[in-house]
């Protein structure tokens, strides 16, 4: 049985269907690329499986649990965490609380214990900032953890935010637009990054990227979608070349002038 | 000597000290001005209140009052009754706490402006209770509240009140401090940072804006009793939205989010102004409310917020001048 299983996926929002009849899959240990023009429903998408968007049809399977019957504020402790396209960092925080913010759920003190200054309050906290702190080196922010995060620059906020999904530890990762503005030596960085999270930690990742490159040389699988709905599944390689795929995003009238030019 | 033997001195060091600044102040300010620094500590209660509930969870509230005048009548009403002070102070937090969470509930459903108006009605809505329940209250007459009596000695003066607001002050900054720097006023700043990103973190929006609400109540009900023994005479004019706003403008010029230094900057900037220039009401107002706007468009973090980024500009300055020497 797979991590994510969705089937039949559909959301309306008024008068139009953002998602329509949507199916995936996705494994333990398996980097799956979702790809699309803008607006065909990729964030949709996420903001479904995170609860965030209640979907009309369908059903979502996340180790076997209903993903319906949970709220936003569940889907940490069950094991999914989520970057988000426009960033949504805890703007007037340092990075260090933003990331520690992450580990909420494994406290276990409660407000009492915590008001009355129980030592047993402060010995997880000193855990958690230990914890964060070795995060923070692994990901390239260790002498920024002081900083409050509205001073840095973009590459950086989207490390953060990655820190901060890491802090939940998940089983699978949503990565919505994660090489967006960066430069091609973050990307290769964030392909390496990628790719030890799937190895070395054993998470799965949904990875959402315009940037073709990185999709093709991290994912296993790719999904096509346009206008909310699957176009096209299948090895990095067949994708590419996939005519409804090609169709999306060239436009019909440029593929056929070329492929009628390519004829001649 | 042993890492907890030395905490275990400088955490007796620093009651002494905060002992020591407790019994000297009333020694120093006499007369008037201790009724004035009475005043300010009450205020500064109620201010903490509202930053835990606005400041750092980010929920715009004008109930300041309302909850206020909750517990101050409540501690009147039950000190008259025979019940004695040392109980009727808590428990007159509790029902501030109860009823600050009911105000959690529109703060789930609704955002800025439409909850600072579901806040107005409410101490509207606390006011016109104080004022037509005649036979608990005294109605729009207001009641006398007695002075209370705490280890059988009676607090008659403004010095022995002061050690009792200072007291009750000193235990709920330490509670507001444990309270905020771990998860749970993480919690509340993430809430305030973005709503979206707290609930993936696994922050249950219910639970923590209730939790604000509550606190919030708790302090602002403490504060409306200690208010109510201190002034020997309430009524339900005093609990009006002019004194929600007040406490909003208090914390706005402090530094919202700033909870134990912003909100005493603030109460005494609204306490000693009439007193520093000795001026007309109205002109207190037109003072106060230019404050506020000065304070939102150029000290968007306040006082406090502007002593920091001064003190964080004052240590990079000693940092390249010392190194700069050697």
């Amino acid at each position: 049985m797979g991590l994510l299983q969705i089937k039949g996926l559909s959301i309306r929002f008024g008068g139009i269907a953002a998602i329509t009849g949507f199916d995936l899959e996705c494994n333990d240990n398996e980097i799956v690329g979702i790809i699309g023009p803008n607006g065909a429903g990729k964030s949709t998408l996420f903001n479904c499986i995170c609860r965030l968007y209640e979907p009309s049809e369908g059903s979502m399977l996340f180790q076997g649990k209903n993903l319906l019957k949970y709220g936003p504020h569940d889907l940490a402790r069950l094991g999914i965490a989520r970057t988000f396209q426009n960033l949504e960092v805890f703007n007037k925080l340092t990075v260090l609380e933003n990331v520690l913010i992450g580990r909420h759920c494994r406290f276990g003190s409660g407000l009492w214990s915590e008001v009355l200054g129980l030592s047993r309050v402060n010995r997880e906290e000193k855990i958690a900032r230990q914890e964060v702190e070795a995060l923070l080196e692994v990901s390239g922010l260790g002498s920024e953890k002081d900083r409050e995060v509205a001073g840095l620059p973009y590459g950086k906020l989207k490390m953060v935010e990655l820190a901060r999904a890491l802090a939940l530890q998940p089983r699978l990762l949503l990565l919505d637009e994660p090489s967006a503005g960066m430069s091609a030596e973050e990307i290769a960085n964030m392909r390496q990054v990628l790719l030890e999270l799937r190895e070395k930690r054993g998470i799965s990742i949904l990875l959402v990227a315009h940037h073709l490159g990185l999709v093709m040389t991290t994912c296993e699988r790719v999904v096509v979608l346009n206008f909310g709905e699957k176009i096209a599944e299948g090895a990095p390689g067949e994708v590419a070349r996939d005519k409804a795929v090609l169709e999306a995003y060239i436009g019909k009238k440029t593929y056929l002038a070329e492929g009628a030019s390519k004829a001649e | 000597m042993t890492l907890k033997v030395h905490r275990a001195l400088r955490l007796s060091l620093l009651i002494l000290a905060i002992a020591a600044v407790g019994i000297i102040l009333p020694h120093i300010f006499t007369g008037y001005y201790l009724a004035i620094l009475n005043l300010i500590i009450i205020y500064y209660i109620a201010c903490m209140g509202l930053n835990i509930a606005s400041g750092e969870t980010g929920l715009v509230s004008l109930a300041t009052a309302g909850l206020m005048c909750v517990g101050a009548y409540t501690s009147a009403i039950w000190v008259r009754l025979g019940v004695p002070f040392c109980l009727a102070l808590p428990l007159a937090g509790t029902l501030g706490a109860v009823v600050g969470f009911s105000l959690g509930y529109p703060a789930l459903r609704l955002g800025g402006l439409s909850l600072a108006l579901a806040t107005i009605g409410f101490t509207q809505v606390v006011q016109q209770v104080a004022m037509q329940w005649t036979s608990m209250t005294g109605g729009t007459i207001g009641m006398t509240v007695l002075r209370p009596t705490l280890v059988g000695i009676e607090l008659n003066d403004d010095r022995s009140y002061f050690y009792l607001t200072f007291l009750v002050a000193v235990i709920l900054i330490v509670a507001a401090i444990n309270l905020l720097k771990g998860k749970t006023g993480r919690a509340f700043r993430g809430i305030r940072g973005s709503e979206v990103a707290a609930q993936l973190m696994g922050i249950k929006l219910a639970t923590y804006k209730t939790m604000a609400f509550s606190v919030c109540g708790f302090y602002a009900a403490i504060a409306g009793s200690l208010y109510a023994h201190f002034a020997g005479r309430i009524s339900p004019e005093i609990f009006g939205l002019w004194l929600s706003v007040s406490f909003m403008a208090m914390i706005i010029i402090g530094g919202m989010g700033s909870t134990i230094l912003g909100s005493i900057i603030g109460a005494v900037f609204y306490v000693t102004l009439p007193e520093a220039f000795r001026i007309t009401r109205e002109i207190q107002a037109v003072i106060f409310g230019l404050a506020v706007v000065v304070s939102l468009i150029h000290m968007p973090a306040g006082i406090a917020g502007a002593l920091q980024s001064l003190m964080a500009k004052l240590k990079v300055k000693v940092k390249s001048l010392s190194s700069g020497k050697t």
